[in-house]
């Protein structure tokens, strides 16, 4: 029989305290600019009202990642590897990140073949999510099947005072045993926590009524509006698109070799020998980052990438908006 | 090993911050002497002036018949010639002249300058530009990112990457839904959104990129309820000439 | 040992560095270590991810015969940063390797077919080892003809090559140039010109087409024409990938990868796909 624990609000400083004095702790709050997003921790007031404005991909998935040093030895080189096996902990990770993270996982550990440079960052990961009990703006995981938190190792639900823990894996189990005392057995059963999300999103046969409607004029209205700003993308938890770059170290032949975000956004994404770009208008390019996310995803690993967090509708400056789209290309297709 | 890159730094019409610049690489800059030779520069004191040069670095703009000549010559003399800043890349502040009224501009005629057409030009409307190094003032890293690249002869090129890419990668809240008009969808990137993170608006001194929808974000300042006077002001602050017919028109 | 050579580069010797033409070299190339040039096998249309360190990695196809182990040729035209740099290098200077990647020709399901070469510009480098490999077979094959449209004579690849296969194994060549040069004696204009030129019969038939993104869209509205069904047309897309393994998602066409399920196509997936989204 599984035990269920409850930690005191007034203990979690305490217990993240512990936890960062082992491993780089995460927690969401406001940075400088007072945008929320997840920081190390550093005694800092948690933001816990809903889900971060950024997620903790720049984290897994950082936004310049130095993957190897090539050093030039006579006429030779020598290739060294750079990995990053820091022990790491993400505390109040909302359901949908834990689903972006799910997507990260499939495609980079066992789709095709395995980045050993994700795989380092993630193996020493212990996720700590936390269960949303109000609908966030533009929020629509619950069309998306994702407002279940999925991967974590320990699930913490608001309760009064406390804290609600649900064990969800052997790390968390390990966990809750070594900080022990900050935790008090109960016999609760997990609070329900029951809101309906700010936006809907009907997903039956999406895929398909998106594949037939490729040359919708939807798709060249928005284009319009859109700046081409890449926010969309840089703030998704779950974009992953990157390129590689090589860099000399000053007047040496010693080299590094970088990974970097890009983004489908941008014209350069696509181009090719002699300037050639395969998607350079804009309404191709917008195309493809809803098309990615609602169907080609889904193709190759039987969800779609999109998790319904709605950052993407939120830090968009002229407000085109994902399920818009797709609720407009539905009701034209009937 | 290639032997030193002989470098000249020259100023045409400007501030010559951008030269000052070169300070703020500290310990970079004693790094950059290993493989830089500085031959031809008032600032650092060049020891031989009127050499061929392998790098040209040019700031500032061309606004006047002296200008001009002394910016031919150097292309004559160099390998590369790279323009510094937002002067010599974009007209810059200078350039605010080109946006004002045809009587404002002929006041603004003094008699030691002979101008080109009474206009600031970008250096590039005169002689082949090989690389940009831009911003208002130029940025360090990137200077010496050039140097290393010209070292191995490679010749940067720009990537069409607008500052809200970078800004959202520092974790900042849009300036545009706090009522800023900002200019970061339309500026080519690499400065890590100074500005924005600093909460300024930018102001475009990097340049435009060629991809940017300026109508929409035109629409969005309206929308904002930026008066016209002020967009039109934003627009060609920094880059006035693509901007001020376009912009007449509306 | 897999995973090694996938995300890793392995290092790689220059032995010999072969003049084309004026931008295009051939390359031939061994690896450092020589059990891992003894295991190195590959299909036709496939290609590696080449790193010339400090200036970056390019996907560039296969252009040896697959037949031949002990060696193999990458042919280079120069594009950019990455290719510039590649063209200076000579005898004795290391690369590195990573692959090889994607889905190359199904040379064996040819058989007993007559097969219809396409190609233009530098797409005469993954077609030369589908060539090599046929002609290893040359009598299990039926007829063969090869439609090569170059910028101009200077720029036609593989001349020796080309002559060599015309006279033992029966490969029938017509070329054309897009610009006319004085000294030309043959067809000018692209490619497609020369579908009038010579009988195209689709009757047990496979068209191999690879070539820019252009000259793609056009024959494959003359194929289509001359009444090649979806299914006997095998095209190489040109994308630039960043990794090789479906993870950066830069040759991303619809639900596929470039990198792993291309860069070859059978033509009935390519109709599925938006391959020009103007």
């Amino acid at each position: 029989m599984q035990q269920n624990f409850l930690l005191k609000k007034e203990k979690l400083g305490e217990f993240l305290t512990a936890l960062s004095k082992e491993a780089e702790v995460f927690v969401p709050s406001l940075n400088e600019n007072n945008a929320t997003c997840f920081l190390p921790y550093n005694s800092q007031e948690l933001y816990l009202a809903e889900r971060t404005q950024y997620s903790p991909k720049k984290i897994l998935s950082p936004p310049l990642e130095k993957e190897f040093i090539f050093r030039k030895k006579s006429s030779s080189f020598e290739i060294e590897h750079l990995l990053d096996n820091k022990k790491r902990v993400f505390f109040g990770v909302r359901s949908c990140d834990t689903h972006a993270i799910k997507v990260l996982d499939k495609l980079y550990l066992e789709y095709f073949t395995e980045d050993k440079w994700y795989k380092a960052i993630r193996e020493d990961l212990t996720i700590i999510a936390l269960q949303c009990s109000k609908p966030c703006e533009n929020g629509f995981c619950q069309s998306m099947g994702t407002d279940k938190p999925v991967g974590h190792d320990l699930l913490l639900v608001e309760k009064e005072k406390s804290f609600f823990v649900e064990i969800a894996s052997e790390r968390g189990e390990q966990l809750v045993k070594k900080y022990r005392d900050l935790f008090n057995q109960t016999n609760f059963t997990k609070p329900e926590s029951k809101f309906k999300c700010s936006k809907e999103l009907e997903t039956t046969n999406l895929k398909e009524i998106l594949d037939k409607n490729f040359f919708h004029k939807k798709w060249k209205q928005e284009a319009k509006k859109c700046l081409s700003c890449s926010s969309c993308t840089q703030v998704c938890p779950s974009c992953y698109c990157f390129l590689s770059f090589d860099k000399f170290i000053l007047n040496t032949g010693d080299s590094e070799r970088f990974r970097a975000w890009d983004s489908c956004q941008l014209k350069r994404f696509t181009r090719v020998s002699h300037d050639f770009f395969f998607r350079e208008s804009r309404e191709s390019r917008l195309r493809q980052f809803v098309m990615h996310k609602l169907s080609y995803f889904q193709e190759n690993f039987g969800f779609p990438l999109c998790v319904g967090c709605g950052r993407c509708i939120m830090v968009c400056p002229v407000g085109i908006d994902l399920t818009e789209i797709a609720s407009t290309i539905r009701g034209d297709s009937k | 090993m290639p032997k030193k890159l002989k470098a000249g730094f020259y100023s045409l019409a400007c501030c010559e911050g951008c030269e000052i610049v070169m300070f703020d690489l500290e310990e970079n800059f004693l790094k950059a002497l290993d493989f830089v030779e500085i031959v031809d520069a008032r600032l650092f004191n060049g020891k031989h002036p009127g050499e061929k040069l392998d790098i040209a670095i040019v700031e500032g703009c061309v606004e006047s018949e002296v200008d001009k000549k002394h910016l031919l010559e150097i292309r004559e003399r160099c390998k590369y010639l790279v323009a510094f800043g937002a002067c010599a890349t974009i007209i810059g502040i200078p350039g605010i002249r080109n946006a004002l009224p045809k009587e404002i501009q002929k006041k603004l005629k003094r008699k030691a300058i002979i101008p080109v057409k009474d206009k600031a030009f970008p250096i590039s409307a005169f002689v082949k530009v090989d690389a940009l190094l831009q911003g208002c003032p130029a940025f360090t890293h990137e200077i010496l990112d050039v140097f290393v690249k010209l070292y191995h002869g490679i010749v940067p090129k720009l990537e069409e990457v607008p500052v809200c890419s970078e800004c959202r990668e520092r974790e900042n809240p849009c300036l545009l839904f706090e009522g800023i008009p900002c200019l970061g969808p339309v500026t080519y990137a690499g400065c890590k959104a100074l500005c924005p993170s600093e909460r300024a608006q930018c102001i475009g001194c990097r340049g435009f990129t060629e991809d940017g929808n300026f109508e929409a974000l035109r629409k969005k300042f309206q929308e904002m309820g930026i008066p016209k006077k002020e967009i039109y002001n934003l627009f060609t602050y920094f880059n006035p000439d693509p901007f001020t017919k376009k912009m007449e028109e509306k | 040992m897999k995973e090694l050579s996938l995300t890793t580069p392995a290092l790689a010797e220059i032995v010999e560095v072969r003049e084309d033409t004026k931008k295009i070299k051939t390359f031939t190339i061994k690896y450092v270590d020589r059990q891992k040039q003894k295991r190195f096998h590959f299909v036709p249309g496939k290609f590696l991810m080449v790193s010339v360190f400090g200036f970056g990695e390019m996907p560039i196809s296969l252009s040896s015969s697959p037949l031949k182990t002990d060696s193999l040729q990458l042919t280079i035209k120069e594009v950019g940063v990455i290719t510039h740099a590649m063209l200076q290098l000579k005898k004795g200077d290391k690369i590195g390797l990573r692959g090889p990647f994607g889905r190359g020709f199904p040379v064996a399901r040819f058989r007993k077919k007559n097969v219809l070469f396409i190609s233009g510009g530098c797409g005469m480098a993954p077609l030369r080892p589908v060539i090599y490999a046929i002609a290893d077979r040359r009598e299990e094959f039926g007829k063969l003809k090869l439609l090569y449209g170059c910028q101009n004579s200077d720029h036609l690849l593989f001349k020796e090559d080309l002559k060599k296969w015309g006279q033992t194994e029966n490969l029938e060549v017509l070329l054309t140039v897009d610009k006319c040069t004085p000294d030309w004696k043959g067809n000018c204009g692209p490619v497609t010109t020369l579908f009038n030129k010579t009988e195209i019969n689709p009757d047990n038939s496979i068209a191999c087409i690879v070539g820019p993104p252009v000259m793609l869209h056009f024959v494959l509205k003359e194929l289509k024409k001359h009444g090649f069904r979806d299914e006997q047309i095998y095209a190489s897309l040109e994308r630039l990938m960043h990794c090789g393994m479906g993870k950066c998602a830069h040759c991303n066409i619809a639900g596929k990868y470039a990198c792993i399920d291309g860069p070859v196509f059978n033509g009935v997936d390519l109709a599925k796909m938006p391959l020009e989204e103007k």
